[in-house]
């Protein structure tokens, strides 16, 4: 098939075996700890992820398999239902089913079908699973959602002011030399500020935020900033920038959040805001000093003036408060602005009054920026100061009468159930109007209604409420789930069953008009109107750990580079060789010898020769210094955690302790640790096993376990540590650890030792009769382990590796099993030999000892040798004879030996003679090369010569075959 | 002048599969990728993309948040193509209400030559359509 379509396969199966994973850790960890809602949801993304893929490549079975897990995770995602343990183990089977699956199909890349009973107990599941989660969805409780006023989707809200923060504090620092009361600035640096208005303006648009939009737009007009004004204040900057302070803090104290940048802003505007506020004060009370004035045309002038200069005073106040205005210094500005209009006097009294009351203000003002404190009205005083205040404007400023209505109005106001809101909102105009109308014999009405939903109906229905004699005194809009409504408060002759049956006929399904009758009832028909499906909040996992710049390398094209790298090191010792060759030397020595005889030309290439010679090993020091960090670096490119190979550990341990009845708390550490890649398989499966002997025969059940005074649940704990070029593995229990006797016995059953040699062995040494091949102490074979296959295999697996494992162990308390083992398998420690005129490289983990073998120490019989060492018979074989080589006679003196062991057993290997220890860079060998016995690889020497590296374990076998043994 | 897509899916398998499938349009180019929706976010200011092929569940930020988002910045037009989101279900409503241009199923079927032809066609002429090309 195609190279893309393999492409495809190959990534289908790495994410596929990543989704797999991940569900795996998690279901194990979930049934031992409470399933937290991530955990459930990211289980639920897994499976969906896995029938994505399956669907992506049209393998529908597998797909169907991950949708019906996905289906019952979706359940128990909604809150509908726990994940307890009986699921778990559903899920653990359908993922052990997706697992084959999976490997069947990326090896056919055809579609199978998934096992018909383990679909049908899914299918199963989810139905009884649903049915109670549908039982419990009666009451359909949907909370409302609070009422925004801003917009209706809280989370682009939040999006849009987190955005608004970060313009804002930009455009703030861009902006700050210009506001400054006294500097000048050139015009040309505010420009950063441009582009940061524009993406600010656009996200507002966005979010319908007109008027925002306008004031940007007014702000971004003035940026091309021109010299500051006379005082040193900019006002064409200031007057938008103060427009923005307001809008950010309405958004601020609707959304309720802290912080949508007007804090940015307030910083940069305060200076100049302070002195304008000291300016409007002096107007102020200059202005109060010229009233009255005997001429009403001259007062209502004056008071024109006191309306703007109280107006502008507000909202500079504002700027320093945290409710955006004064009341008190409202209800003035709403007062000169009637006198001003003449529809009231201005008596001398509250001119008083006024004056008084600015004075203090502006005390109070004073006062809290020179001790740094927050401007505030004090709430409880401030209240029966605005009535005080009210009251007397309406006895002063309206005639007697005042003082009547004000008391009706607030019996009125308390007497009905409006809402505060809208109250808010009422004018005393407004207050006056209501109290006229009501003096009629009028009801009073709150309305709310759904312009959106039918403009027509909504407009049809307002031109009504006039025809009928009603009128509407006050209005505003809100949202309500996500819902535009237009409430308004409503005076109208007509009862409220006439109303009603009016509006029956606007709105027949009665979605659009909501009546709440006040005065005294119980608001009816308060309707909730359901959001078109909820869209799931879901707060998810923190936001994204950063993916880290990731690439897929296949593992050829990293293999093809190591070994280049393993050719560069090579041939760079080639090259050395040929530098530090003798040859040039002697030609060197020859020539100078010469030197006394011949002439002026001998001393001149004698020193070029020497100069040259230099230079390469200056050369050789170099790239033998690049080339080492070249080859760790490319080393380190194989490695990874070791959390690969502990991943798979979870599962089995939650498996097998299940399957005996046995808890067991599995801990893992130092799983950052690295290994070389290719030691991963090997790795693998020696470790579960192990794992799996401490749960089998280490992990006494909880009843034992109690009675010896241990805690119920036994732990397990497999640690990794790196250890210079080693790393070292510890598997750990504390369980019953080894049972010397035990042990003792079956080695004696089994011939390994007698009574008497066993006597004197030490604990560790019986222990080690565990790595013996066929041996175990279990009696009956159970289904994990105890076939007595075990240690033994894994004691070969990591000597092949070039490692070592040992044991230690407490009757009673626990064991533990230490593997150490090279950092990476390509390169390897070898002991150079030479037989036969061969040269072959023994590997050094093989190699017990080098002997020399006297006439005293052969013990021959039947044309097998054998030679004695510390009172033990070792077989003895010609290498070179064994490996096929012809082998010439050799002198029988002078023979040496190398012993290779694996731990259990020794063969003595003869040889011509031993070379040295060197560390060798593995080649890759040709097939046929690798097939021959006793051979594990290759290498090439620094003289270029190929050599052999041997295999320990084939010759062992190969040399004891033969015997019988 | 070809039409930018960015494509965004947290499957390398599923970006291949697309990538593959516009690729087969001469007016449509695949000039950046993303695993999700913060990484989506970056490559739109990067890019300044036509249209977003967009899938809704990604790990950290998924589909629809990204969208809010990317609906306050850029005014590139977006496609949804997820195996959630089907006709009726409150994900392809809240995106359309976002300004979806589409919703679309993501790619399945065997991997065939006319694989582009059968399920594949699907993305293209939605893709073609949001860019504002004839189809």
């Amino acid at each position: 098939m195609s190279e893309f379509v393999d492409n495809v396969w190959s990534q289908f199966a790495i994410e596929t075996q990543e989704h797999i994973e991940e569900i795996e850790l998690n279901l194990v960890a979930a049934e031992n700890s409470a399933a937290t809602p991530e955990l459930v949801g990211a289980l639920f993304r897994a499976f969906h992820s896995i029938k994505g893929l399956a669907n992506a490549m049209g393998m529908s079975s597998f797909a169907r398999l991950a949708h019906r897990a996905e289906d019952i995770l979706g359940v128990i995602r909604e809150g509908d239902f726990p994940l307890n343990s009986d699921v778990i183990s559903l899920l653990l089977a359908a993922l052990d089913e997706i697992k084959v699956l999976r490997q069947h199909l990326v090896a056919s890349h055809a579609n199978e079908e998934a096992n018909p009973l383990l679909m049908e107990h899914l299918a199963v599941t989810f139905s009884s699973i649903e049915q109670t989660a549908t039982s419990h969805d009666t009451a359909d409780s949907i909370p409302l959602p609070p009422l925004t006023e801003l917009h209706e989707d809280p989370e682009m809200l939040r999006y849009f002011i987190e955005l608004a923060r970060e313009k804002i504090m930009a455009i703030s620092s861009a902006l700050e030399p210009f506001c400054a009361a006294t500097s000048t600035v050139e015009s040309r640096s505010a420009a950063p500020a441009v582009s940061e208005i524009d993406e600010l303006a656009y996200a507002a648009e966005m979010m319908g935020f007109l008027k925002l939009v306008e004031t940007l737009n007014d702000l971004r007009r003035v940026v091309p900033l021109q010299s500051q004004g006379e005082d040193g204040l900019n006002s064409a900057l200031t007057a938008p920038l103060l427009e923005l302070h307001d809008q950010l803090r309405h958004i601020e104290s609707s959304s309720g959040t802290p912080d949508a940048g007007a804090h940015a802003l307030h910083a940069i505007l305060s200076d100049p805001m302070h002195v304008a506020v000291e300016r409007l004060f002096a107007t102020v009370v200059e202005q109060l000093y010229l009233l009255p004035s005997g001429n009403d045309a001259d007062n209502r002038g004056i008071a024109r003036t006191l309306h703007a200069s109280f107006s502008a005073l507000n909202s500079h106040l504002g700027f320093f408060m945290p409710r955006g205005n004064c009341s008190i210094i409202l209800m003035f500005e709403d007062f000169f602005s009637r006198a001003a209009s003449g529809e009231l006097s201005i008596a001398g009294e509250i001119v008083e009054m006024t004056r008084e009351e600015m004075h203090n203000i502006r005390r109070h003002y004073r006062n809290c920026i020179t001790e740094e404190r927050c401007l505030q009205e004090n709430s409880t005083e401030l209240a029966l100061k605005l009535q005080s205040i009210q009251d007397f404007i309406w006895a002063y400023a309206s005639g007697g009468e005042a003082n009547n209505q004000v008391a009706v109005f607030r019996q009125l106001m308390a007497g009905l159930n409006i809402d505060p809101e809208l109250v808010k909102i009422l004018s005393p105009e407004n207050a006056r109007d209501l109290m006229k109308t009501l003096k009629q014999g009028v009801h009073i009405y709150e309305v709310r209604v759904h312009l959106e939903s039918n403009e027509e109906m909504a407009a049809r229905f307002l031109a009504w409420i006039e025809t009928s004699g009603g009128r509407v005194i006050t209005n505003r809009s809100l949202f309500i789930d996500g819902i535009n409504w237009y409430e308004m408060l409503m005076v109208s002759p007509l009862h409220r069953k006439e109303i009603k049956q009016s509006l029956a006929l606007f709105d027949p399904q009665g979605t659009s008009l909501h009546l709440n009758p006040l005065a005294g009832g119980v608001p009816e028909n308060v309707a909730v109107v359901k959001t078109l499906g909820a869209v799931e909040q879901r707060r998810g996992a923190p936001s994204a750990a950063v993916s880290g710049n990731m690439i897929r390398v296949q593992e050829e094209a990293l293999d093809s580079f190591m070994n280049l790298i393993g050719e560069m090191v090579l041939a760079r010792s080639r090259l050395s060789h040929i530098i530090h060759d003798d040859r040039l030397n002697t030609v060197a020595a020859s020539l100078k010898n010469q030197r006394s005889g011949g002439g002026p030309d001998s001393a001149e290439l004698l020193g070029l020769i020497e100069e040259h010679r230099l230079e390469l090993l200056e050369s050789d020091q170099l790239l033998q210094n690049s080339l080492g960090r070249l080859q760790e670096g490319a080393v380190g490119l194989r490695v990874v955690p070791v959390e690969v190979v502990f991943k798979r550990l979870p599962r089995a341990v939650r498996d097998f302790a299940r399957s005996q009845g046995k808890k067991i708390r599995l801990e893992m550490l130092g799983q950052d640790v690295k290994i070389d890649k290719a030691m991963v398989e090997n790795i693998t499966d020696p470790l579960l096993h192990m794992v799996r002997n401490s749960v089998d025969h280490g992990v006494e059940k909880p009843k034992v376990r109690a009675a010896a005074g241990k805690p119920d649940e036994a732990v397990i704990r497999v640690s990794a540590q790196q250890s210079g070029n080693r790393i070292v593995l510890e598997i750990y229990d504390d369980g019953a650890g080894i049972d010397t006797d035990r042990v003792l016995h079956k080695a004696i059953e089994r011939g390994l030792t007698d009574k008497t040699a066993g006597a004197s062995l030490s604990r560790e040494d019986i222990h080690r009769f565990i790595f013996q091949p066929g041996f175990s102490t279990v009696d009956v074979v159970t289904e994990t382990s105890g076939r007595g296959v075990g240690m033994d295999v894994v004691m070969t697996n990591v000597m092949r590796m070039g490692g070592t494992i040992s044991v230690a162990s407490e009757p009673g308390r626990g064991a533990m099993f230490t593997l150490r083992m090279p950092l990476s398998v390509a390169i390897q420690e070898v002991l150079m030999v030479e037989a036969s005129g061969h040269t072959l490289a023994l590997p050094g983990r093989y190699v017990s000892e080098i002997i020399e073998i006297t006439a005293d120490d052969l013990q021959g019989d039947d044309g097998e040798e054998g030679v004695l060492l510390r009172g033990t018979v070792l077989p003895l074989h010609g290498l070179a004879a064994l490996l096929g080589y012809s082998a010439p006679a050799v002198g029988r003196s002078g023979r040496i030996a190398v012993v290779l062991t694996n731990g259990s057993r020794s063969v003595a290997f003869e040889v011509d003679k031993v070379a040295r220890r060197q560390e060798l860079f593995v080649k890759d060998v040709h097939e046929s090369v690798a097939a021959l016995p006793g051979v594990a690889g290759a290498s090439i020497l620094g003289n270029g010569r190929v050599v052999l590296i041997l295999d320990g374990e084939d010759l062992l076998r190969m040399a004891l075959s033969g015997s019988g043994r | 002048m070809t039409k930018k897509i960015l494509v965004v899916d947290d499957s390398f398998v599923m970006r291949t599969l697309i990538k593959d499938i516009i690729s087969s349009d001469p007016d449509l180019q695949v000039v950046g990728e993303a695993a999700n929706g913060a990484d989506a976010l970056e490559k739109v200011r990067l890019l300044s993309p036509d249209v977003l092929l967009l899938d809704i569940e990604m790990p950290g930020m998924d589909g629809i948040e990204c969208m809010k988002r990317l609906k306050l910045i850029s005014p590139c037009k977006i496609v949804i193509v997820s195996s959630v989101a089907q006709v009726g279900s409150p994900q392809a409503i809240e995106a359309r209400r976002l300004g979806a241009v589409d919703v679309i199923s993501k790619p399945s079927g065997a991997l065939s030559l006319d694989l582009k032809a059968k399920k594949g066609s699907d993305i293209v002429t939605v893709s073609r359509r949001a860019a504002g090309l004839p189809e």
